[in-house]
C-alpha cells in the first residue's frame, strides 16, 4: 500500500500517523523507564508532549478546526484539574504550616508555571500585544509589591529597595509599554536577561535540587513574563511593519 | 441570547449525488468526524469552512446554516 492510502487509511480509521507515533513513544519510554534507566523518561515525556509542542510551533499541521477546538477544550479541562489537584496537594501538605513547604518538586512551583503560562498566552492571545504587556506587566508588579510589603512591612529600608529593585520596573514598564512598545520591549528583553545573572538564577554545577527549584521559581515569577512581554512586544512591532 | 443553529448540510449532501461524509471532508480539507460533527449540530463550523462547503454545493451559506431565532430575540423584536 503506498504511504498516502496507508496514511488516508489509517484516518478513515480515526487514527493519525502523529497519534500513533507519540503513544508508541509514550509506552516506549515507560517500559524502558522502569526496565533499564529512569532517563527514559524523557521518551515518555517526547510522545506525551512533542506533538503539542511541535504543532504549537507551527512544525505539524495535522489537525483540522474541530480537531483543533477539540484539543483546546481538552487542554483547559486538564489545566483546571491540574490545578484543582495542585491546589490540594499544597493544602494537604502544608496543612497546619504558614509556608509552602520544601518538597523536592514543590507543588507551588508548579502551580505558579502554570498560571504564568495560561495567563501570559490568554491576555497575548486576546489582546493587542501592548494591551497584554500593560495587564500583565501590571499584575507581576502589584504581586511583588504586594509580596515585599508583606516580607519587609516594617523595615523602610529593605521595603523600598526590594520595591524599587522588583516592583516599580513592573508597574513602570506596563504604562511605558503602551508608549513605547519597541522601546520598552528591548529594555524588557534585556532586563529579563540581566535578571537572571544579576540574582544569580541560574544553578551552580552540583547545586541541590531544592535550591535549584527554589531558583526556577524565581526565574518563572521574574524574568520570564519580562523577557516574554518584551518578546511580544516586539514580535508586535515588527507584524505591524510587515502589514 | 443567540439562536439555535440549523444544519442543512446532510440534505445538501444528498441532493449532491449521495455524496458520503467521507468524500466531503475529503472534498472541504476536514476529517469525517467534523463533518459528522457540523451535521449533529455538535460542532460549528468557522467562517472558512462554511464558505468552502458553500462554495462546494454552490448555494449561499445561510442555505446550509441557518440561525434560528431563540423565544428572547423573537419577544424582543416584537417589542420593537
Amino acid at each position: 500500500m503506498a504511504p498516502g492510502k496507508f496514511d488516508s487509511a489509517l484516518r478513515r480509521w480515526g487514527f493519525s500517523p502523529v497519534g500513533i507515533v507519540a503513544v508508541l513513544l509514550v509506552f516506549a519510554g515507560f517500559f524502558l523507564a522502569v526496565t533499564v534507566h529512569i532517563v527514559f523518561f524523557a521518551v515518555l515525556a517526547v510522545g506525551a508532549f512533542g506533538p503539542g509542542l511541535l504543532r504549537q510551533l507551527g512544525f505539524i499541521r495535522d489537525l483540522d478546526e474541530c480537531q483543533k477546538r477539540a484539543s483546546v477544550e481538552a487542554a483547559h479541562r486538564a489545566f483546571i484539574a491540574a490545578g484543582l489537584f495542585l491546589t490540594a496537594v499544597i493544602v494537604a501538605r502544608n496543612w497546619g504550616k504558614l509556608s509552602l513547604g520544601d518538597d523536592l518538586v514543590p507543588a507551588s512551583l508548579v502551580l505558579a508555571l502554570v498560571l504564568v503560562v495560561y495567563a501570559v498566552s490568554y491576555c497575548l492571545s486576546f489582546w493587542d500585544p501592548r494591551q497584554a504587556a500593560f495587564l500583565v506587566l501590571l499584575s507581576f508588579g502589584v504581586f511583588w509589591l504586594v509580596f515585599v510589603v508583606l516580607s519587609h512591612g516594617n523595615e523602610p529600608g529593605p521595603l523600598f529597595a526590594e520595591a524599587g529593585l522588583v516592583a516599580v520596573p513592573f508597574i513602570l514598564a506596563a504604562f511605558l509599554a503602551k508608549r513605547w512598545p519597541r522601546v520598552i520591549g528591548l529594555l524588557l528583553l534585556a532586563a529579563g536577561i540581566a535578571a537572571i545573572f544579576f540574582f544569580h538564577l541560574i544553578p551552580p554545577a552540583g547545586a541541590t535540587p531544592e535550591r535549584m527549584f527554589g531558583k526556577i521559581g524565581v526565574i518563572i515569577l521574574l524574568p520570564l513574563p519580562l523577557a516574554l512581554m518584551g518578546l511580544a512586544l516586539l514580535g508586535r512591532r515588527a507584524r505591524t511593519e510587515e502589514q | 441570547m443567540s439562536g439555535q443553529l440549523k444544519v442543512n448540510l446532510r440534505r445538501y449532501r444528498f441532493e449532491a449525488g449521495d455524496l458520503t461524509q467521507q468524500e466531503l471532508a475529503e472534498r472541504v480539507g476536514v476529517s469525517r468526524q467534523t463533518i459528522i460533527s457540523i451535521e449533529k449540530g455538535k460542532y460549528e463550523p468557522s467562517i472558512q469552512l462554511a464558505l468552502r462547503l458553500a462554495r462546494l454545493f454552490g448555494v449561499p451559506v445561510e442555505s446550509l446554516f441557518e440561525l434560528e431565532d431563540s423565544k428572547e430575540e423573537g419577544n424582543g423584536a416584537r417589542k420593537i
